[in-house]
């Protein structure tokens, strides 16, 4: 077939494609104009190696103190690093109340039945791709504005993306489910609601813990910059520390964020695929 | 093709299942069934058998309303069959399905599976809980227990072979108490010897608790070896109805075409 195809182009060379000629224009002018653009880009972000270079050399004193990390403010930080992750652990929770209901208005096998459920489904959607559109740090920035500097603009900057995001696994996952047992509820006599929680609910449930467990983590690391705009936690004072140039208190900040990072990341893993072999 | 069979109602024996002149076309106009008519009594084993896309999945899930028939019409145990919400969750629970694929929740435990027959009894409140009266967790230990997996209640039901999955597909269908079992290819996906075994042991199950069956076969021997009565099915009509014995080549040749050969 493949065969029959490319011997008949070959006896009628170009015969199909009579733009050819423009065609090929169009994919220079892109290609040059690419090009262009990142010589443009690259002279207007500066970008010069040598530069850094200088720069390592005159924050010697700078490095000095970072190899030289303060452990006395350990504790605070530690309080700190909690409230990071407590934000984080708030706002996935809000999150998943939120999008776990709306994930099953949102998936095509249970909604696209009728036309009111079509609706429905195309305003879920909707909500979903708005609420993943909104940078968590941009909405962290307006819950500042509204609700003053402390954790909790971050939780619900990270809650209201993370509805977004779930959402949007939660209700992909439901419609990758086996329609078989879900046939077999309904054979049994279940009503709606016993075909969406015991047809549909088993089948996706351990996806569900994975996504909500993976987002937790995303956010314990997205918390931390988020308390740079002012939304509490470690990040927040990090970014004191910076300002103040008190070095070998920003370089414990650090080497604790790693740790903790590190930790829980491969905790969250573990998790994760403990769930996958169930 | 006018039906060329219309089962009497048996002397005296009111028909458990009056199926009248059922027909069905999908939406993309397919004509699956074009009126079958059958009548199913009271501890009867009927089989159908047919070419594959002959229609006898239709025919089984238009009874229990999976498929809403848009034509014909559907009495059981006496009662005509409305459509409504409320009538078909009745309806289901009297007349249990097994399926070909077993349709069993994996990620549960044997038992749960089981306790899914008992969906349409389970009280409101119990419902988000995952929580079963006394009653029928009585109910769905004795099912398991008939198709001999009482040991293996608590493993989960996707760790079973496939034998033992339809074997669980069974007892959940036992569990709802029904009248009739509708069964839709329950051991085309087996081997050839656990198929057997399989459907052997559902057959006496069903005689034991003088249920009724409807039982969609891909292989006519077992069709012939147990059921009371064979319908063929052809192009979504029924061509012929007759006991095992009467189910000669010529016959075979009108329900699955000239080509047959056995
Ligand atoms: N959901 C469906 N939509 C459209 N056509 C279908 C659908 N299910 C089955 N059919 C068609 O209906 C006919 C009968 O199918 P089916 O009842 O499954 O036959 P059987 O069980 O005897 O193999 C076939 O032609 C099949 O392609
Ligand atoms: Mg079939």
């Amino acid at each position: 077939m493949t065969v029959e195809k490319a011997s008949g182009m070959a006896l009628h060379p170009r015969v199909e494609r009579p733009y050819a000629r423009t065609a090929n224009l169009i994919k220079w002018f892109v290609g040059l104009s690419l090009v262009a653009y990142t010589a443009l880009a690259v002279v207007h972000t500066e970008f010069n190696p040598l530069k850094l270079l200088a720069g390592a050399a005159s924050a010697k004193e700078i490095l000095s103190e970072i190899v030289r990390p303060d452990w006395s403010i350990l504790p605070l930080l530690l309080k700190l690093m909690n409230e990071t992750v407590e934000m984080a652990l708030i706002g996935t929770l809000l999150a998943i109340l939120i999008s776990f209901p709306l994930s099953f208005l949102a998936a095509k096998n249970l909604m696209l039945g009728t036309v009111a459920g079509r609706v429905v489904y195309a305003m879920v959607r909707l909500i979903f791709n708005v609420l993943r559109a909104f940078e968590p740090m941009l909405l962290a920035l307006l819950f500042v504005l509204m609700v003053g500097i402390g954790p909790f603009p971050g939780v619900l900057a990270l809650g209201l993306h993370s509805v977004g995001m779930l959402g949007k696994l939660f209700s992909e996952s439901i419609e990758a489910i086996d329609p078989g047992p879900v046939e077999a509820i309904q054979a049994c006599g279940g009503n709606r609601f016993q075909v969406i929680w015991y047809g549909v609910l088993p089948q996706v449930a351990p996806t569900f813990l994975a996504f909500s467990i993976y987002r937790w983590d995303i956010n314990i690391r997205m918390s931390i910059i988020l308390g740079i705009v002012g939304a509490g936690g470690i990040g927040y004072c990090l970014l004191q520390y910076l300002n103040l140039l008190q070095y070998s208190k920003v370089s414990t900040a650090f080497i604790l964020i790693l740790i903790v990072v590190t930790a829980l990341d491969s905790a969250s893993a573990w998790l994760r695929t403990r769930l996958g072999q169930r | 093709m006018p039906n060329l069979v219309c089962q009497p109602k048996i002397r005296g024996m009111p028909g458990l299942l009056v199926v009248d002149n059922l027909a069905h076309t999908y939406p993309d106009g397919t004509k699956a069934l074009r009126g079958v008519s059958l009548t199913l009594t009271r501890g009867e084993i009927v089989s159908v058998i047919g070419l594959s896309g002959a229609g006898k999945s239709t025919l089984l899930r238009c009874i229990n309303g999976l498929v809403h028939p848009t034509g014909g019409s559907v009495e059981f145990d006496g009662q005509a069959v409305g459509w409504d919400a409320g009538s078909l969750r009745y309806l289901r629970r009297k007349i249990a399905m097994i399926f070909q694929h077993f349709n069993l929740i994996g990620n549960l435990s044997v038992l749960s599976n089981v306790l899914m027959g008992r969906l349409s009894y389970q009280s409101c409140w119990m419902q988000p809980l995952y929580s079963f009266s006394k009653r029928d967790r009585e109910i769905a230990v004795t099912a398991l227990d008939r198709v001999g997996l009482l040991n293996e209640w608590d493993k989960r039901a996707s760790e079973l072979s496939g034998g033992q999955q339809q074997r669980v597909g069974v007892a959940r269908a036992l569990a709802q108490e029904p009248r009739l079992l509708l069964a839709d290819e329950p051991v085309s996906s087996l081997d050839p010897l656990t198929a057997d075994t399989v459907l052997g042991h559902f057959v006496k199950i069903v005689r034991q608790e003088g249920l009724a069956a409807l039982i969609n076969l891909h292989a006519v021997e077992l069709a012939r070896k147990y059921s009371d009565r064979i319908l063929g099915v052809r192009e979504g009509r029924c061509v012929w109805q007759g006991p095992p014995d009467d189910l000669t080549t010529p016959v075979l040749k009108r329900i699955y075409g000239e080509e047959y050969d056995g």
